[in-house]
């Protein structure tokens, strides 16, 4: 127990100093591996044989599809789609920010990609239509972290690589609650529209003949993730080779169909997508030997019987959970916290007749209502970064979106049948 | 415009992931044309994903942007802020080091009892081998920040 203190004093130390996450848990991996005398090659080998693995290899592969289909002209058809849909209505542009972001998130397994791309396209839109910008930006902040919800999902790939779950089953249990999600935030945007009056100005009545055009011209990026999941469930593909079809079926559509990808901006889009992966997975060629150990020296056993002996009620537990992650979220990344989380309170959990399942995507829940707080909140900046005004007007109004995520979290720790539904109707 | 200049890194990590798509492609084919899987597209896919990834973290330290909890930048005054990030440095370079000389004993053994990859029947030392390179190449990308921020804080004390 002193040891899972030192290292989480080490790890917390020097985080505080700055230095990046993945080299803070290596710091304190190589921290304790002094002290208790173990040498320090154990920790060299998982830097190797912690990234060797073929399941990896899906994440890279995501995040190329993603950053493609979005240079590619994929992300302004879907919202074109989603406005000839909706945007006539009062709230009209917010209902097809939160749209737009759905369908991106089905095609894109990141949030802050999901809210750079949906952003820079609709935040600008909705200002110019006289929303508060500020509500425009906390709006697409929170629809894009349906970017991990709604599947695929480069978050979930962690997750089911640490905690040894199935991929298809979670990316099934994330759709439920995606579009819960999704429909609240819907009729949030419609109740503070009508009472402040955000409507477009323009008359837009939908035409048959204008829906059909749209529906057309984004039949292709509508494929997508029936060409991915599709190939999932019917066990066509692995994950790893459904990410790789979505790279080339997405480098066919932005050079063929849509024509708006360029071979000179190849090589950027590659690298920039190579270096984001770098960044996530650095973090876990780490975290995997602190695991390691915390393993070995049957740590999670040990703070599980302490947790037992303050309550052994599903709920309360997982609640005390979530509300760690959230406060740990405010100031770390999510890949990270599920990295060193996993392995300590998932042991704690599954006695207590949690699914694997059913905790990641609470998890990734409540790691996503990290992203919508200061002062590390990623999606809060990128809308930052659109919408050019203060964080603090912001966060403001990033409030009522948060404790409405918060609730359906909550909601989903207590019906746990929500979330399961799906994955138990798929696999038997 | 101006073409960038790109750094060492980016032209090996091009080629990396390029290979990755190219490979996975191979795999995919093989699987479903064919119906016979070639064995060694696994494993030298594997290998190319561990060298992107340390590649990937040493550009990303040259470029300054892996990914940190920004606290110190608030609570520290701004002049003091480059001595932290200096002593973050300097103890990310000892870990790495750490960690790779540490490999090469591993690296050691591997050559010792001449372990080969099982597809590819390469000698499993020189896969070994990206690690301590690219850890190196990282602690060099490290001193080369190091050197950035020093200078920084001469130029900005005259």
């Amino acid at each position: 127990m002193i040891d899972f203190g030192i290292m989480m004093a080490v790890f917390i130390g020097a985080i505080l100093i700055g230095l990046p996450i993945a080299f803070a848990i290596g710091t304190s991996a190589i921290a304790i591996l002094v002290i208790r005398d173990v040498p320090i090659v154990f920790a060299a080998q998982t830097a190797f044989s912690g990234l060797d693995n073929y399941s990896y290899l899906a994440i890279p592969m995501f995040i190329l599809a993603g950053s493609l289909m979005e240079k590619g002209g994929l992300s302004v058809r879907l919202v074109k789609l989603a406005s000839v849909l909706v945007g006539g209505m009062h709230g009209g542009l917010g209902v097809v920010t939160v749209l737009s972001c759905m369908f991106f998130a089905a095609i894109s397994g990141s949030s802050p990609a999901t809210v750079a791309a949906i952003g820079s396209i609709m935040i600008p839109a909705m200002k110019k239509e006289g929303y508060d910008v500020n509500f425009a930006g906390a709006l697409t902040a929170s629809a894009g972290s349906l970017g991990v919800m709604i599947p695929p999902s480069v978050t979930m790939i962690i997750y089911a690589i640490v905690a040894q779950a199935s991929v298809g089953k979670l990316f099934m249990a994330g759709f439920i609650p995606g579009i819960i999600i999704g429909a609240s935030l819907i009729v949030y945007v419609v109740i503070v529209s009508k009472k402040r009056g955000f409507r477009s100005t323009e008359s837009n009545t939908l035409s048959l003949q204008e829906f059909k055009k749209a529906f057309i011209d984004s039949l292709w990026a509508l494929l997508t993730p029936v060409i991915i999941l599709g190939g999932i469930y019917n066990g066509i593909f692995t994950p790893t080779e459904s990410a790789i079809v979505a790279v080339v079926y997405s480098l066919f559509v932005g050079f063929f169909i849509y024509k708006e990808l360029k071979i000179k901006d190849i090589p950027d889009i590659f690298v920039n997508a190579a270096i984001t992966t770098a960044k996530v997975v650095v973090i876990l060629g780490f975290a995997l030997a602190f695991a390691r150990f915390l393993t070995v020296y049957r740590i999670p056993q040990m703070l599980a019987v302490g947790m037992e002996s303050i309550s052994d009620n599903r709920i309360l537990v997982y609640l005390l959970f979530i509300f760690l992650t959230f406060i740990c979220g405010t100031f770390m990344a999510i890949e990270a916290i599920i990295l060193i989380f996993t392995p300590i309170f998932l042991p704690i959990l599954i006695p207590l007749g949690v699914d694997p399942v059913h905790f990641g995507i609470v998890f990734v829940l409540a790691g996503q209502l990290g992203f919508l707080t200061p002062p590390v909140g990623v999606n809060l900046f990128v809308a930052q970064g659109i919408t050019n005004t203060t964080l603090l007007e912001l966060s403001k109004n990033i409030i009522p979106f948060l404790v409405i995520m918060l609730v359906i979290q909550v909601i989903l720790v207590i019906f746990p049948d929500i979330v399961m539904f799906l994955p138990n109707l798929f696999y038997k | 415009m101006v073409q960038e200049k790109k750094e060492f890194e980016y032209y090996i990590l091009f080629p990396l992931i390029s290979g990755l798509v190219i490979l996975g492609v191979l795999q995919v084919f093989s699987r479903f044309v064919f119906s016979i899987p070639i064995p060694w597209t696994e494993e030298l896919s594997r290998y190319f994903f561990i060298a992107m990834i340390y590649f990937g973290m040493s550009l990303a330290i040259k470029r300054d942007i892996h990914v940190r909890v920004e606290i110190i930048d608030l609570l520290v005054p701004k002049h003091m802020l480059p001595y932290f990030r200096i002593l973050s440095d300097v103890i990310t370079a000892l870990v790495l080091g750490l960690i790779s000389y540490n490999m090469l004993e591993i690296i050691m053994n591997a050559k010792l009892i001449n372990q080969t990859s099982p597809a590819l029947q390469v000698p499993i030392y020189m896969v070994y081998c990206i690690i301590p390179i690219t850890f190196f190449l990282s602690i060099i990308r490290i001193g080369q920040v190091l050197m950035n921020r020093i200078k920084d804080i001469k130029g900005s004390s005259v």
